[in-house]
């Protein structure tokens, strides 16, 4: 309701401030303005749409799988590459604590439903909530912040490698008793190194995707009008 | 006008125009008693949404933890039997093989052969044949559940609704999303932006952005319009909404949950076959 | 229920408006464009001030001075060209502005009582309810019973009321095979009808409509027009935001005409329906009278099933048929030269070439306007044509497409024109190589066969969203993406663009994106023009300038497809329409008329040429 502005519009107006009360009143401008910074119904249906549209995007270039465990890993990178600007769009769309948290759990749970490892879900509630806190230290206007919170959420990903990576008991048993104690440690030492190397390309071409969506974002989105 | 206010929020004042429009609620009552049950019948639920999730998160923490093959080929086994309820056309078929096939790979190969080559194939088929499970599990899930009941199960489960909202436009939305990303690379193939998928990995920033434009902007229009309709239907009212989805506890759920309790019974007291 | 309707209109008080809107002027507020997203308090202290300077620069308010008032139980019907604000002013009746399209607003707004511009939106929703245009992004859940239901379980209602009121208001609307169904299997029209019977669901007297047959096919336009015809007669006070004006002229008690967001004219029921075309015409707005192709597209898309029985039609069954049904008003204005799927080459070879092209050249200018038609010759349309032999498409196990023969000609604006659901898209993929039909098809164009990569470099399309088909940064490099145009600004100043070479596309208005896509189609240099549905949700201004361009498309030589459900295009400028009726199947949810035909198994097709 606030008008600092209101004498100029009105008095090009014309106007029939003499009718009653009633008309008079409306002379004072319902002025609206979008509301930032809280969970309310519009931010929610947000969250939900771009987490649809993150996950058909890391879904659709997850199918890259099919063709070979590079085209797995060149995948997700790919996903990850493009769900950067999708980030950062959402994050200039939602400015509220709790989006990035929402959208984890979203993302997690979808995953394990699709059987991913269920720890996938509490990783990708916490980074959620990691990212949250990153973004909002910046005020949920500091680029920098923003760029960086986009790989900490996607170490989510871990939760789905999470198993082979770690190795259960279960596991180094079975190749152990069934092939020897040697393999069990090489397949071990190799699943390990791999799933460090993974996290290192996942915050790499995390930082740089949400890089070049803060371009995106700045070159064609703002223009665009789409903020 | 807070007093207009009040009596609009929950029933609107023109509500009770609409009975005087069709037949005496007496004469609706068994269309409506049939229409609140056929739901489940289309998809056939053969029980609450609730046993369905419970049942996918247990069976996915057994498989994926130290667990004996015994106790992977019986969790195997109540997911084929859950999804053959639902179907046993060619993907019931390909689950089965791929479940058991990688179940007799990891515990037969090694008998058979050894050194790295094999090792690799043992550890893909002890991680494929777990994926598989929980794999069949969501293909139950999917078949069996309309998203209208699984969110009204979720809701059911005291989840906030600050989950349950963006959940459901999630879910409903993820078809949309989809058709849109085909059109759109349908398009880039049209005005020769892209000739083919092989691109997406030669020019993969270019790609990314000629991809991402279009489709964050027609998806955030549509957001737009989605929220508009949603809102104005009450998305933001503060009570509790109803469902007409009834969830209830079958006979099938207690057979489904005692399978569950059995399997982890049986891994508790560490049973095996195979010595 | 016509008893039940006229003591419901008993009951109803008709003397005092049921809606009252006061002299209202609203500026949206627009944020500035080159604004960074990032930065530090930008936001939360500047915003006032770029408000303020935004009306320095001389923002035009959306709407101005727009006073109206709606009787209970009567029609009123917004129409005005695009950007005139008759959404708008819809917007202002379910409090959509101020409420969700943040901007300043003056006056009042009154519906049932309540005070809407600061009333929460949930609340205004409870006395009106809105059927939008688009029903991909209208609906919230995923199959037809939950959406129905929607409204009323936010709400709060008790679950077996809403159920009872549900199913009622499927009845009314006749939907109540489709309860159980999913929304995403269900075509345009029958989406139209769900989002219909979701708004009678929420049980509130007044109903808004937002551009409701944008998406419609002309079958399914005609059902609608009696849809609202009941509800009127049920008491209902409806509102309609419309550009297509035919269906409505026997309907409306009362149509406002705005122009850049003022009210232009009021017009009582009679007044209406006695304006002339030309004032019609005059003023911008689409027809009032039924367009002389109506009758030809219905029974198109309806399906005649007394002319499918004799499925192998020769061409004079064929031009019989089509003379008999359309024959109440127009039938002597199109000589229905016709070809079946079925009929031999050289039937297909000879027809078109017959009318005389002066005389298509005159109706259509007699019809649309445009003046500068110049034919193609005959004989260079039939060297450099689109010829389709033996096309057949599966999806999986499903036959979708089967066309043993059928020629586009180049030099004509040929309609591509059919039911939902008869293969109208898939045929225009396959043609443009998006997909690749089954072994043994053949597409020849100029003669010559060409693949699927052959035929992507040949073709060019504008589909109907356009925004999914911008890429680019700028207008001007919009225009020469993927194409050897060195200088896009001719091309630009052609189609009169020149003013936003440096602007983003998606910044441009609905029109401006058409033209642009339009731009860069001719830019690729296509010997093959298709357009999907390039005039849904368009005003006669728009409609009468895509015509055009369709016109000189096809006078420069090129074949032009246009996929259409609108007859005043037809009208506008058509010289052929290849009517694609649907695979006789098995499928029980296909139309049952043609299962009858055994001799149906392929898509029938006739080419009839207007003249």
């Amino acid at each position: 309701m606030s008008s600092s502005n209101a004498p100029s519009t009105p008095s090009t107006s014309p106007s029939q401030d003499s009718t009653n009360a009633a008309a008079t009143t409306n002379r004072t401008p319902v002025v609206t303005t979008k509301a930032v910074g809280k969970l309310e119904p519009r931010t929610l249906i947000t969250i939900g749409v771009f987490a649809a549209i993150y996950f058909v995007v890391a879904y659709a270039t997850g199918m890259l799988g099919l063709v070979s465990p590079i085209g797995e890993v060149a995948g997700f990178m790919l996903g990850t590459l493009i769900n950067g600007t999708v980030i950062m769009l959402f994050l200039v769309k939602t400015r509220a604590f709790g989006a990035m948290t929402i959208l984890g759990f979203l993302v997690g749970l979808v995953m394990m439903l699709l059987g991913e490892y269920w720890a996938v879900l509490p990783i990708s509630i916490i980074v959620g909530l990691l990212a949250d806190l990153i973004v909002r230290s910046g005020r949920y206007r500091s680029k920098v912040r923003n760029i960086l919170s986009y790989p900490v959420f996607q170490l989510w990903l871990i939760g789905c490698i999470l198993p082979i990576w770690l190795s259960p008991a279960s596991y180094r048993e079975h190749i152990s008793a069934s092939m020897g104690k040697q393999y069990a440690d090489g397949m071990v030492s190799i699943f390990s190194s791999l799933g460090i190397v993974f996290i290192v390309l996942i915050i790499l071409i995390g930082a740089l995707a949400a890089w070049i969506g803060t371009r995106i974002l700045e070159r064609n989105l703002a223009h665009a009008g789409i903020l | 006008m807070t007093a207009a206010d009040t009596s609009a929020s929950r029933v609107s004042p023109t509500l009770p125009a609409l009975g005087k429009v069709g037949e005496t609620p007496s004469m609706a009552a068994p269309a409506a008693n049939a229409a609140s049950v056929s739901p489940a019948s289309c998809r056939h639920q053969i029980c609450d949404p609730r046993t369905t999730l419970l049942t996918l998160i247990v069976i996915n923490v057994l498989a994926f933890g130290s667990v004996p093959p015994e106790i992977v080929a019986l969790s195997a086994t109540l997911a084929a039997v859950l999804l053959a309820t639902q179907t046993l056309g060619k993907s019931f078929w390909i689950f089965l093989a791929v479940a058991f096939g990688c179940i007799a790979l990891y515990v037969g190969l090694p008998l058979l052969v050894g050194g790295w080559f094999a090792a690799i194939i043992v550890t893909i088929a002890y991680w494929t044949s777990r994926l598989a499970i929980t794999f069949g599990l969501f293909g139950f899930l999917f078949l069996s559940t309309r998203v209208g009941a699984l969110i009204a199960a979720l809701s059911a489960l005291r989840l906030p609704r600050a989950l349950i909202v963006p959940l459901a436009v999630m879910l409903r939305f993820i078809p949309t999303a989809m058709d849109e990303l085909k059109a759109i690379m349908n398009a880039m193939r049209l005005r020769g932006v892209v000739s083919g998928p092989t691109d997406m990995l030669v020019h993969p920033v270019r790609m990314a952005e000629y991809t991402v434009l279009p489709l964050l902007a027609s998806v955030t229009r549509i957001a737009d319009e989605l929220s508009a309709s949603a809102l104005l239907r009450g998305l933001g009212l503060p009570n509790r909404p109803t469902s007409i989805v009834r969830l209830r506890v079958r006979w099938t759920d207690v057979v489904i949950l005692a399978a569950v309790a059995a399997i982890v019974a049986l891994h508790v007291i560490g049973w095996t076959v195979l010595g | 229920m016509s008893g039940i309707s006229s003591s419901e209109q008993g009951q109803s008080q008709t003397a005092e408006p049921i809606i009252d809107v006061d002299n209202v002027q609203f500026t949206y507020s627009y944020e500035n464009l080159d604004a960074s997203p990032y930065g530090p308090e930008e936001n939360a202290a500047a915003q006032p001030q770029s408000r303020q300077s935004d009306a320095d620069a001389g923002t035009v308010p959306a709407l101005q001075d727009v006073s109206f008032s709606v009787p209970r139980g009567s029609l009123t019907v917004l129409c005005g060209g695009s950007g005139s604000g008759k959404s708008t002013a819809l917007r202002l009746l379910n409090g959509l502005i101020p409420q969700f399209h943040s901007g300043e607003m003056y006056g009042d707004v009154t519906v049932c009582g309540l005070g809407i511009p600061t009333l929460d939106l949930a609340r205004s929703g409870g006395v009106s309810a809105t059927v939008f245009q688009n029903p991909r992004s209208q609906f919230f859940t995923t199959d037809v019973r939950s959406e129905l239901a929607f409204r009323n379980e936010n709400h709060g209602i008790d679950p077996a009321e809403i159920v009872r009121r549900s199913s009622l208001a499927a009845r009314q609307v006749g939907i109540q095979s489709l309860l159980n169904r999913s929304l995403t299997e269900l075509s345009g029209g029958e989406l139209q009808n769900v989002a219909c019977a979701q708004a009678i669901a929420q049980g509130t007297e007044v109903l808004l409509f937002d551009e409701p047959t944008s998406n419609l096919d002309t079958a399914a336009i005609a059902r609608f027009g009696e849809l609202l015809s009941r509800l009127k007669s049920m008491g209902r006070t409806i509102v309609v935001a419309e550009h297509r004006l035919y269906f409505l002229r026997d309907l409306a008690d009362q149509v406002i005409h705005l122009d850049n967001g003022r009210i232009a004219h009021r017009w009582t029921d009679e007044q209406f329906a006695a304006l002339s075309a030309e004032a019609i015409r005059g003023l911008g707005l689409r027809t009032i009278t039924p367009p002389k192709s109506l009758p030809l597209m219905q029974r198109i898309v309806e399906g005649n099933s007394s002319e499918v029985a004799d499925g192998s039609a020769d061409t004079a069954t064929a031009a019989s048929a089509s003379h008999e049904t359309s024959a109440t008003e127009n039938a002597d204005d199109y000589i229905a030269a016709s070809s079946s799927a079925n009929a031999s080459d050289e039937h297909l070879a000879a027809p078109s070439a017959e009318p005389s092209n002066t005389a298509s050249a005159a109706s259509t200018a007699a019809t649309s306007g445009d003046s500068t038609v110049t034919p193609a010759t005959p004989a260079a349309s039939e060297q450099s044509g689109l010829r389709l032999e033996d096309i057949r498409v599966h999806y999986g196990r499903r036959l979708v497409l089967d066309i043993p023969s059928l020629d586009v000609h180049a030099g004509e604006v040929t309609m591509l024109v059919g039911p939902n659901g008869a293969g109208k898209s898939t045929l225009a993929s396959v043609i443009c190589g998006l997909l690749a039909p089954d072994k043994g098809g053949r597409i020849l164009l100029g003669g010559k066969a060409m693949n699927e990569r052959a035929r992507l470099a040949a073709s060019a399309m504008v589909m109907q969203d356009v925004e999914r088909q911008l890429f680019s940064a700028t207008v001007r490099t919009e225009v020469s993406l993927g194409t050897s145009v060195a200088d896009p600004m001719p091309l630009l100043e052609r189609f009169d663009l020149l003013d936003f070479a440096d602007r983003h596309p998606l910044s441009l208005s609905g029109g401006q994106k058409q033209r642009l896509m339009i731009a860069a189609a001719v830019a690729r240099d296509a010997a093959v023009y298709l357009f999907d549905e390039p005039t849904s949700g368009v005003d006669r201004r728009h409609l009468d300038a895509i015509g055009q361009q369709l016109r000189e498309l096809a006078s420069a030589g090129h074949v032009v497809l246009v996929i259409t459900h609108d007859p005043e295009l037809v009208d506008a400028c058509a010289d052929t329409i290849i009517a694609l009726h649907p695979l006789a199947t098995t499928d029980a949810n296909t139309n049952k008329a043609k299962r009858s035909a055994p001799q149906d198994r392929h898509n029938r097709v006739e080419s009839i040429t207007l003249g």
